[in-house]
């Protein structure tokens, strides 16, 4: 009984939110460098997976890294991040979806999550994302410590009285 | 007013002498005329000034003098009003020399102790009032006093016909002065009213334009008021939504991010097309699985899998030559070029749901062949085609 009160207590701890919204934070806003400054390559990529219809593969190629680096910044800086959360979770769950998929066709391809070229798609690619969103919901649902939108909140309520 | 008694004549005497009496009655009558015309004169005024130039005029007439003039001292304001007649000069009255010639007509003065509302006569008018200062020749004079700060002088120059000054008549100039002082007192308590009826409207307009100006503030106060509870609200309803998720926060992400991505994707020397190229492009010919079938039988075509290498060796057609696009130029050169033979037929199959590989492969071959054609359907078609054989 302690010990699910203690993980329970564990989970929502502010600061285990904070080390999860930063490991996210910091892992898309670095997945996110390679693929803005080359999207002709991220384009191969979402094209090899198949699920994308041909007319949207560029838009998806230039938006999506963009996304994930807003994204990214605002859970690094703590703003606007239940917003933020929710777009990383959406993101990692379309991943997820586009993993599976890829899995069971077999299509051997990597995943192109950093760069263009990456090993071929694994279970362990999809446990890792898995993993990743485990993280975002943590994230999504309990609060964190350190965020910037708290230490504003904090100066708007002394103005509010 | 003043009494009979104050004309120097007494009863006993007219008994004794009716000559006397006659004189007495008709002194009388012309005092009592004299002062109905003063009163009939000054009555109307209600100006300070015109009083006394009235009144100076006035008793120059009743006395028959060439020169005259009349001096007011008000020590608690400390003005000097002033008029005169006849004089060969307009005396510049000061409150010093005012109170200078009133010390000096008291100094000769045949009552100096005078009661408010009183009159005195001076003694020696001439040494009092010199012509020299004054600009006039004061043949009599006498001082009044209506209270302790207000004093004046009254002087009047020779008679025109050059006689002497009766009694009678500074008898009556005595009389009309006192008079004088009364509708004097009356003007200056007139001009205090209406002095303080002007200052009061003043004060009045003031008030009421207070009153608007205070209105109009109350008014503005109330609205500000309500913009500020109002301001309030909306401040605390921002503060509580700061920890929520909003779904416009989403919203904006994308925006942002679809702006920017445009953005920077055009300066991008890496950049993209929005839409792949051969979405305008015009498709190159093209074949369906089966003639594939009979031309392969044939053995008169070349078979090209514009697919990545991954996809190709997943599977493909027998005897296709694999030839992405991003490695076309090399692979072309070293497996294509050689087997080709002129006129040959090559066929470009590798379409998939998110890319028209073979359309690209095909647009630069037929760069280079005339006959170059794409097998509609792809792999999938292949197959089904295979399989229904």
């Amino acid at each position: 009984m302690n010990a699910v009160v203690w993980i329970k207590k564990a989970t929502a701890h502010p600061f285990l939110g904070l080390v999860f919204r930063i490991y996210i934070g910091a892992i898309f806003i670095t997945a996110s460098m390679y693929k803005i400054n080359y999207p002709g390559e991220f384009a191969e990529t979402i094209a090899s997976y198949q699920i994308v219809p041909f007319w949207g593969v560029h838009l998806m190629a230039l938006i999506m890294p963009w996304t994930e680096l807003i994204c990214g910044l605002m859970l690094v800086l703590g703003l606007r991040t239940r917003a933020a959360a929710v777009l990383t979770g959406s993101m990692l769950v379309v991943f997820c979806v586009a993993i599976v998929i890829t899995l069971a066709r077999g299509i051997p391809i990597g995943c192109g999550c950093f760069t263009s070229i990456e090993d071929p798609l694994t279970w362990k690619t999809l446990l890792r994302d898995l993993l990743w969103l485990a993280m975002t919901v943590q994230v999504l649902w309990f609060p964190s410590a350190l965020q910037l939108e708290d230490w504003l909140l904090l100066s708007l309520k002394e103005v509010d009285g | 007013m003043i009494a009979a008694g104050d004309i120097g004549l007494s009863v006993e005497k007219t008994a004794v002498f009716p000559e006397e009496r006659d004189k007495l009655v008709f002194q009388q009558m012309y005092y009592l005329k004299t002062l109905y015309e003063l009163t009939a004169e000054l009555s109307p005024i209600t100006s300070s000034q015109k009083l006394l130039e009235s009144f100076l005029l006035m008793i120059m007439g009743v006395n028959g003098s060439a020169q005259a003039m009349l001096m007011i001292c008000d020590r608690r304001n400390q003005q000097v009003m002033s008029a005169n007649r006849g004089a060969r000069f307009d005396m510049d009255w000061t409150v010093e020399s005012a109170e200078k010639y009133l010390y000096r007509g008291f100094q000769t003065a045949e009552n100096r102790r005078l009661a408010p509302m009183s009159v005195t006569f001076i003694g020696d008018p001439h040494q009092v009032f010199p012509e020299l200062e004054t600009g006039l020749d004061v043949d009599i004079a006498l001082l009044f006093m209506m209270d302790d700060s207000l004093l004046g002088v009254v002087g009047l120059g020779a008679a025109i016909d050059g006689r002497e000054y009766k009694l009678e008549e500074k008898d009556i100039l005595s009389g009309l002065t006192a008079n004088f002082m009364v509708f004097l007192k009356n003007v200056r308590a007139y001009e205090t009213v209406q002095a303080l009826n002007d200052d009061l409207f003043r004060t009045n307009d003031a008030l009421r334009q207070t009153i608007v100006d205070l209105t109009d503030a109350r008014q503005q106060i109330r609205l500000l008021e309500v913009a500020g509870i109002r301001l309030k609200e909306l401040f605390h309803q921002k503060i509580e939504q700061v920890g929520r998720f909003r779904a416009t926060d989403v919203l904006l992400f994308l925006v942002v991010s679809t702006l920017l991505s445009l953005l920077f994707n055009f300066s991008n020397p890496n950049g993209i097309a929005l839409l792949p190229e051969d979405t305008f492009r015009e498709p190159a010919p093209q074949v369906d699985a089966r003639s594939v079938r009979q031309l392969l039988d044939r053995g008169n075509i070349v078979l090209v899998d514009a697919r990545p290498a991954e996809l190709f060796n997943l599977g493909h057609i027998p005897n296709a030559v694999n030839i992405p696009a991003p490695l076309f130029d090399i692979i072309y050169s070293m497996k294509l070029a050689p087997r080709l033979q002129l006129g040959q037929l090559v066929v470009v199959y590798g379409r998939t749901f998110s890319k028209r590989y073979d359309e690209e492969v095909a647009y630069r071959l037929l760069q280079r062949h005339d006959d170059v054609k794409v097998m509609t359907g792809g792999m999938a078609a292949w197959e089904k085609q295979e399989s229904g054989r």
